[in-house]
């Protein structure tokens, strides 16, 4: 196990290579520029914005051309200048406010990662129930019930969601706010995380439904679906005719052999909601990692775009990592060499 | 196996329930939070204003906190609450003395300016403020390293285009700013310039520490750390969340009211909206496509400014090069109707390109006869192209950056032109840096646009933009005409003659529809709490009113 562990991880170094390469690439290729104005400026200040921040330098290394050589190579290209940072550990700086990249993700990510893990927690505890219920009541209301649940949280957006829940909550009845996350933008080894007057739960509430209603629909049809599987396995019948009380037989032995196909989905999902959501957090005005992405790709904010891109295929990826570890533990039959 | 919760006939009960309060919650009358009573009708006397407390106000993202290199409307607005320059800019360009002691001296040929300097003035950290900042915060405009977007408004002052050219090796001792003594500015112009004085009044002239900065090239830095001049001072910025200004104690000019505005960062308005009404923001901007949501709340303010927006053409494209086909494109056009309709009435139809209360406009309609909305007039036009009731009419694209409103617009021409002139005109709707290059490299035929003054005249509308080969001609205007009015204007030292022939420019632009045919002229909406007075808007804003040292709360 230790050396699958290992050589996973070293895979991982040539993956976020290519996954940057890629990014860099088609991030150029795209048109307009983070200079670009409604009111467009002279040729004389896009010179100098572009010689400012290097992008008066090739883009890539190569360049091809039709006489010999055919191929130009050259170090002064702007891939050059951001791998060699990169190398360094040093994710360049965004274009607003010339802020180093490293510091937007060190105050949007915490938020992120907050808002999905709660998330994540509701979508598991919701929808886990909603679909053991569901399992256990095949055919009844309570099947009915979860089974609607599911298909109306899968078929409703996240920001039908959000936006229903604000007129509500927030604007008709003034019950929850409406702005930004309730928890401190720190890590939980910072000591400010600890403290309950950093905390808001009026803050939390609708952010956390909004982002994890689809998941927790998801998570019940695959429970649902899981748990009948293994409820119709010859061991369950055996447990009962022991004279199991059935709560054990539904804890100790359906519900933990149901969990593989359901810990397939929740590595990714818990990769998708600690990424942050761009449509959750713009609507609540959260400060977080998924709105920093989807604007820094709309003001072609580069250096902002590859420290995000890469952050999350480096989440991706230990996410799967996990969930393949996971595998193991749960199914004792799952061995890696 | 049996439900938890008492079994299954509590779940409906308890779901029924659940609705029942959401739709009451949702369409019963509930706690509307409509603002407190604004003063009686009829009362003289505003309520006392309030030393001290503090509001929160939505904002967008700003790029940057440095006046010499922003172009943003939204990073304007904070400068102008954390900075102050030599003069304020009220409407009509009048000047009224900021950091400066008087208005400007000019020499006979109208090529030095002497500014004097008021005397014991400070930077939020103590140290002097003096004629030496604002020559450091010139030569920072004009800096090749700066890179400000704002340089070439400067380009009259001597040396400032080759310190600032990034091939240059240029040094800073060739732009003609100096400071003969702590207290006098002098300013010596490579030409003369009518305008420039009121161009003392603007951001890229704004002061810079010499002594905290030490070189022109030093970075701005990042809150608490960076220079403040004005009455209120960035103390703190979380990027994508807040920032917080304090007020300045150490402001030498009107002393500002509140102890602290706290900027929160929202950039879409509808959220922004909804923060205000549920009381989360004292302030809050309204997204134009929800004017009839709130335009009949007594806290919602609408504000005109000299905006204007039009379609725009390439002149260059083989069908628009027609003056015909753009005729025919901008009388098919009810600009009224568009206004309803797309607008929510919010705005000013006009065919106007200079909004009338600029200096050196036209009067307002002064063009409605010959481009206004005339469907039979359009129909002519459209024959004498050769395109009678719209057959044979090539396709012509309209670009759009992609939004509600913009799509509304699209979907409104190609409505109408196909219903006046029988054409089809596709919609192309790409993301904002897409479309602003595309405009920036005349990679388009017909696109929605328009201009903001920087400063109230009408030369700022014209020079530049509608001249052959101007540096921000992307529709490729290039009549004869209109360079010769543009020119005779740049060398006219006295403003009656310059603005007759600035006049004329726009005449002629307009007529020809050389690269413009405008539609609208927009400005800001807010929704403003009851609570806060001395919120005056003006023409000269930009994202938010100015001059919140003289904002306060109520008694």
């Amino acid at each position: 196990m230790t050396g699958y562990v290992v050589r996973r991880i070293l895979w991982m170094i040539p993956l976020l290579w290519a996954i940057a390469t890629l990014t860099f690439v088609l991030m150029h290729a795209v048109q307009g520029g983070p200079f670009d104005r409604e009111k467009p400026a002279p040729p004389s200040v896009q010179a100098a914005l572009n010689t400012r921040y290097n992008l008066d330098k090739p883009v890539l290394p190569v360049s091809f051309d039709g006489s010999p050589p055919f191929v130009e190579l050259t170090a002064n290209s702007q891939y050059t200048f951001y791998f060699w940072d990169l190398f360094h550990f040093d994710l360049g700086i965004s274009f607003q406010g010339d802020r180093e990249v490293t510091e937007v993700l060190g105050t949007g990510l915490p938020v992120s990662t907050q808002l999905g893990a709660f998330a994540f927690l509701y979508a598991v505890g919701i929808g886990m129930s909603l679909g053991v219920i569901a399992a256990l009541n095949q055919n009844r209301i309570g099947d009915y019930l979860s089974v609607f649940f599911a298909t109306a949280g899968t078929a409703m957006p996240s920001f039908i969601i959000a936006t229903f829940l604000v007129a509500i909550f927030s604007v008709q009845l003034g019950w929850l706010n409406v702005l930004g996350w309730g928890g401190p933008p720190v890590w939980a080894w910072n000591p400010s995380f600890w403290d309950p007057d950093n905390w808001h739960i009026r803050q939390m509430i609708l952010p956390v439904i909004s982002l994890g209603t689809l998941s927790a629909a998801y998570i019940a049809r695959i429970t649902r679906a899981s748990v009948l599987e293994v409820l119709n396995q010859d061991y369950i019948r055996t447990a009962r005719a022991k004279g199991l009380q059935e709560h054990v037989v539904v804890l100790r032995h359906t519900i933990k052999n149901a969990m593989v196909p359901i810990l397939t989905v929740l590595g990714p999902i818990l990769a998708a909601l600690v990424t942050g959501s761009f449509i959750v957090e713009t609507i609540f005005a959260i400060n977080g990692i998924g709105r920093h992405f989807v604007t820094a790709v709309f003001r072609r904010d580069y250096g902002l775009i590859m420290g995000v891109t890469l952050f999350y295929a480096l989440v991706v990826a230990m996410a799967n990592l996990a969930v393949d570890i996971l595998y193991a533990a749960v199914d004792p039959r799952i061995r890696y060499g | 196996m049996r439900l938890p919760l008492g079994g299954w006939r509590l779940w409906p009960a308890v779901l029924l329930a659940v609705l029942a309060l959401a739709i009451g919650a949702a369409c019963g009358g509930g706690e509307d939070k409509e603002p407190t009573a604004s003063p009686s009708p009829g009362a003289t006397t505003p309520p006392a204003a309030v030393e001290g407390g503090e509001i929160t106000m939505q904002v967008s993202e700003p790029e940057s906190l440095d006046p010499h290199f922003s172009d943003f409307s939204l990073d304007i607005t904070i400068q102008q609450m954390t900075q102050r320059g030599l003069y304020d800019l009220l409407p009509g360009a009048e000047l009224v003395p900021a950091y400066a002691e008087d208005l400007p001296d000019i020499s006979a040929d109208g090529l030095t300016y002497t500014i004097p300097i008021k005397s014991g003035m400070k930077w939020a950290n103590g140290e002097t403020l003096d004629a030496n900042d604002f020559v450091f915060g010139i030569q920072r405009t004009c800096s090749r390293v700066i890179a400000g977007h704002y340089q070439y408004i400067l380009t009259s002052i001597g040396g400032c285009d080759d310190f600032y050219d990034p091939e240059g090796t240029a040094g800073v001792d060739v732009v003609t700013v100096s400071a003969p003594d702590d207290l006098t500015l002098e300013i010596t112009l490579a030409q003369p310039q009518a305008t420039f004085k009121v161009l003392l009044a603007l951001w890229p002239t704004y002061p810079a520490p010499d002594e905290a900065l030490g070189t022109v090239d030093a970075d701005w830095g990042t809150p608490p750390n960076t220079p403040c001049s004005g009455p209120f001072c960035v103390t703190e910025w979380v990027v994508g969340d807040h920032l917080t200004l304090e007020k300045n104690t150490s402001y030498g000019l009107t002393k500002a009211k509140l102890d602290k505005i706290t900027l929160r960062i929202i950039d879409d308005f509808s959220v922004a909206a909804n923060a205000y009404v549920a009381g989360e923001l004292d302030m809050s901007r309204v997204d134009p496509s929800e004017v009839t949501v709130y335009e009949n709340r007594p806290d919602f303010v609408k504000q005109a400014l000299p905006i204007t927006i039009g379609l725009e053409y390439l002149m260059t494209d083989p069908v628009l090069s027609d003056k015909n086909v753009r005729l025919a494109l901008s009388r098919a056009t009810d600009r009224d109707l568009f206004n309803q309709v797309v607008n929510g009435s919010a705005w000013i139809p006009t065919t106007n390109w200079v909004p009338a209360e600029e200096p050196g406009a036209n009067e307002l309609g002064a063009f409605e006869e010959i481009i206004g909305f005339d469907a039979e007039a359009a129909k002519k036009a459209l024959a004498d192209a050769g395109y009678a009731g719209g057959a044979g009419f090539p396709s012509v694209s309209i670009l759009f950056t992609d939004s509600a409103a913009n799509r509304a617009a699209g979907e409104f021409l190609q409505e109408q032109w196909s219903q006046v002139l029988g054409i089809t005109v596709t919609l192309d709707f790409v993301d904002g840096q897409t479309r602003q290059s595309r405009f920036n490299n005349s990679q388009f035929q017909l696109t929605l646009g328009g201009w903001g003054h920087d400063y109230p005249d009408a030369e700022n509308w014209l020079v530049g933009l509608y001249e052959t080969g101007g540096s921000i001609n992307k529709q490729q205007c290039s009549i004869p005409e209109i360079d010769d009015a543009i020119a005779a204007a740049k060398v006219e030292a006295e403003d009656e003659p310059r603005w007759e022939q600035l006049r004329e420019a726009e005449r002629l632009v307009v007529e020809n529809l050389c690269g413009i045919a405008p539609l609208y002229h927009r400005g800001n909406l807010y929704l403003i709490s009851p609570d806060i007075q001395g919120v005056e808007p003006t023409l000269e804003d930009h994202f938010w009113p100015q001059f919140p040292e003289n904002w306060s709360l109520k008694q």
